[in-house]
């Protein structure tokens, strides 16, 4: 068997938390998303502002550079470098070379690109122009190349400028605008939470208003709930107040029963206290035994009653909480048969069993099917007459299988036969000890297997009390 | 341990070593080999820490600050070395290639220098190292670069006059010099002196930052060479010769100086030219490879101070950056009554142009072709 909760029963889940984590942890999801695209957006656009910056203070150089008396001269513009001064803590490194490299002012020593092949070997091109990231003195510097064709009568030739700059600047910018950006997604972050937060909250609002209305509620107090009708909470409204009207009937019943159980155990005990009290008064009574015989009477009664009131808890409870399972009636009304087979015959009552169905298989529970038959066939032992027969009889119509129980007894008037199966009815009519329970648990299980019980009478008297099963083919299985 | 020589030192004997090194400084400064000459400041208590100092600035200027420094930190002994400009920057590039006496005073801890773009350059080749305090955020953005150069003067490039020479007005700015020295005429020759711009760091500065400000400074530059412009080291040879009468005009002279000499030399006047005045910064910057750091640290941040600054206003008459520090030679007062703009050198890598190689060779053979030309016709 597989148990997949790892939460104890004390330990409730909660909707709103699991709601609230599934928001923070969607804005988590989405934010970290946000902040690795602005970072990159931050960085990109800094490495491309800069770049120009770069690029405008290697083409201002590069214009500055010119062929005098057959020498390449260079004079280095001011505006370039204060172009590149715009990046306030930016050291600056440039290296100017003439045709075939060869050095002509400058850094000396600066870094190389790794290889040519960022420029286009199109001679035709006049200017060419690269960008790569090297060390240099202890820092990252950001290096442009650029190469322009000299197109003098004397010389020809690329002439090299290359202009380097370290890139604290351009950490800075890139740092400023995720900064920006992650101030952005944290209010947005913030204003998404508390938004949430509040919709969460009103959106339980019904829950906690029903929870509140059912806490400030003493606990007799069944009558149904009044909060605002909301369409997703109106189910459960619906549910609590039938739940509690369901709740209230049991309670009146229990009340009731509680009462008439008190006052069938008070009757005989009264009995047996003025026997008793008959005996003490007149100690030499001529003829004692009718008193006894009132007393075994009583104590008889008391007897039947409690037993089948220890019955009707046992039943009950089985009834709820036993499953049905598969059973063969025939067995069950046999076997019940014969346990009161010795209790007939010391009644000098003879009990016949007649099975005229075959299939009798049903689902039901086999222990409380055996008691309300028992109980039947108690009945009828107890009302028939010395010498009577009890007839039991299993049956079948198309769809229905039939118990019925005959006996030869005085029967029961048809004007009370509604009223039997009432909890401690007795017939006017009736004899002998019995607790007018029997027929109420009858009942009882008869609904739980969904089955009718009928009264009838029998010929020439008596009664004839008919169990009606559905078969189990007619449930459609 | 080369710090116990000097323990021993009392202070009533301060003042003739102190005086005794001055002297062997000036002798022996512009020897080319030999070991450097340092000057002494012992500390006043014990323990003892080592700051080297190595600076292009008057032993007579610096003195006050380091008096001033040490009342507050005297614990420490200050070894002070004095450069010319290139010198400077050539030590502290190649550092190991000259000797010092005592040996340890090889690294300058804080170099100070008034040649802008050397230090700038430094700065640029990795020799500095960052700090940043309470005092260095104070500096004006145009005086400081990277955290690494502090600028922390406020000194006027000026045009100094001598007044019994030159009866009459004087020039104003640089057109009416100009004038001046047209309508003067052969009077004037060999009377008007300014930097060798070959030789001085400091005068090839003004030079190159002249010639981007205006274009009157190549016919300026002209009038100069048609009346044999006297060329000079420094700007208190020019003022020696000012006020002896040897010349009437002086030009780019260092305000600072121009300053201090006044009052010894009242027949000379200092014009803050209106077309526009250039401000100068000296920088100080704490060596990459500093032996003490956190001395060096101390020493700028207390030039940095208010009372660092008030002494330089008041003693070294060197002008001070803090506008909060008052009287007259203070870039307070130049704000409140230049007669034209104030051009500050901006301290960035812009200084770096005038040091390209190419550049200066072609900057300083157009200097020479202008006066020679002129000179010849």
């Amino acid at each position: 068997m597989m148990t997949d909760s790892p939460l104890r029963p004390d330990q409730p889940v909660s909707l709103r938390n699991r709601l609230i984590l599934g928001a923070v942890a969607l804005i988590l999801v989405l934010g970290t998303l946000a902040i690795i695209a602005i970072d990159g957006y931050g960085k990109r656009a800094a490495e491309l502002s800069y770049d120009r910056l770069l690029a405008s203070a290697a083409f201002q150089i590069a214009d500055a550079i010119h062929v005098r008396d057959g020498v390449v001269d260079v004079d280095l513009p001011v505006a370039a470098f204060e172009t590149l001064a715009l990046a306030r803590d930016d050291r600056v490194f440039y290296r100017i070379s003439g045709p075939r490299d060869a050095y002509l002012t400058g850094y000396a020593d600066l870094p190389r690109p790794a290889a040519d092949q960022g420029f286009s070997k199109d001679g035709a091109r006049l200017i060419q122009q690269r960008f790569f990231t090297s060390r240099y003195l202890d820092e990252p510097v950001r290096f442009i190349v650029l190469r322009r064709l000299l197109t003098e009568a004397d010389i020809t030739g690329y002439i090299t400028v290359q202009l380097g700059q370290t890139i604290n600047a351009r950490a800075d910018l890139a740092e400023d605008i995720t900064g920006k950006g992650l101030q952005l997604i944290a209010i947005a972050s913030v204003i998404a939470l508390g938004l949430l937060g509040y919709g969460i909250k009103r959106a339980f609002s019904p829950l906690d208003q029903i929870e509140r209305e059912l806490a400030a509620r003493s606990p007799t107090d069944l009558t149904p709930l009044h909060v605002t009708p909301i369409k997703e909470t109106w189910r459960l409204q619906q549910t609590i107040n039938h739940f509690m009207r369901r709740l209230q009937d049991t309670l009146d019943r229990m009340q009731r029963y509680t009462g008439e159980a008190a006052h069938q155990i008070r009757t005989p005990l009264a009995g047996l206290r003025a026997a008793l009290q008959n005996l003490r008064d007149h100690p030499d009574i001529d003829d004692p035994k009718p008193v006894y015989n009132r007393i075994m009477q009583s104590v008889d009664q008391l007897n039947t009653t409690v037993s089948q009131l220890l019955n009707q808890a046992t039943i009950t409870h089985r009834l709820q909480s036993e499953a049905l399972r598969r059973i063969e009636l025939n067995k069950v009304v046999k076997e019940a048969c014969l346990e009161l087979a010795s209790h007939a015959i010391n009644e000098k009552v003879e009990l016949a069993f007649e099975a005229d169905a075959e299939d009798t298989n049903l689902l039901g529970d086999a222990f409380a099917l055996k008691q309300l038959f028992r109980n039947l066939i108690e009945n009828a032992v107890r009302y028939s007459p010395v010498d009577g027969v009890v007839e039991i009889r299993v049956h079948q119509s198309v769809n229905r299988l039939f118990v019925e129980v005959k006996d030869n007894g005085p029967g029961i008037p048809v004007e009370y036969r509604d009223k039997v199966f009432t909890r401690f009815y007795r017939a006017p009519a009736a004899v002998g000890v019995g607790s007018g329970l029997g027929l109420a648990i009858v009942r009882e299980i008869a609904e739980r297997h969904n089955a009718e019980v009928g009264l009838m009478d029998n010929q020439p008297h008596g009664l004839t009390v008919r169990v009606g099963f559905r078969k189990e083919s007619a449930h459609g299985k | 341990m080369a710090n116990s020589r000097f323990v021993f030192f009392r202070t009533d004997l301060l003042c003739r070593a102190l005086l005794v090194l001055a002297l062997f400084s000036v002798t022996t400064a512009r020897a080319v080999s030999g070991p450097l000459p340092v000057v002494l400041y012992p500390a006043q208590q014990k323990p003892v820490s080592v700051l080297n100092i190595h600076a292009v600035l008057d032993y007579v200027v610096m003195n006050p600050i380091i008096k001033a420094f040490q009342q507050r930190y005297p614990n420490v002994e200050i070894r002070l070395i004095e450069f010319e400009t290139a010198d400077l920057f050539q030590h502290t590039v190649e550092g190991s290639t000259h000797t010092t006496e005592p040996p340890d005073a090889i690294v300058g801890d804080l170099l100070i220098s008034s040649a802008m773009d050397l230090q700038v350059k430094l700065v640029n080749d990795g020799y500095a190292q960052r700090y940043e305090s309470p005092y260095t955020r104070r500096i004006p953005d145009w005086a400081k670069w990277r955290n690494e150069a502090f600028g922390f003067t406020f000194e006027p490039v000026v045009t100094v006059v001598n007044t019994k020479l030159l009866p009459g007005p004087p020039p104003q700015d640089r057109q009416q010099l100009l004038e001046l020295i047209r309508s003067q005429g052969e009077s004037l020759a060999g009377k008007i002196a300014t930097y060798d711009i070959a030789r001085s760091g400091v005068g090839y500065l003004f030079a190159a930052q002249d010639s981007q400000q205006a274009t009157t400074y190549g016919r300026l530059l002209e009038a100069f060479g048609t009346h044999s412009v006297q060329l000079a080291c420094c700007t208190g040879d020019i003022l020696d010769g000012l006020a002896s009468g040897q010349y009437a005009i002086g030009y780019n002279l260092l305000g600072s100086y121009t300053k201090a000499r006044l009052a010894s030399a009242p027949n000379l006047k200092m014009i803050l030219p209106a077309d526009y005045t250039l401000i100068m910064t000296r920088i100080a910057l704490i060596h990459k490879h500093a032996v003490n750091t956190q001395n060096a640290r101390d020493f700028l941040d207390f030039l940095l101070s208010p009372a660092g600054q008030q002494t330089l206003a008041s003693e070294s008459k060197l002008y001070p950056i803090d506008p909060g520090v008052h009287g007259e030679v203070t870039a307070d007062w130049l704000n409140k009554h230049a007669p034209g703009p104030l051009k500050p050198i901006t301290v960035g890598p812009q200084l770096l142009v005038p040091l390209d190689k190419l550049k200066r060779q072609r900057f300083l053979s157009e200097w020479r072709r202008s006066l020679e030309r002129e000179t010849k016709q």
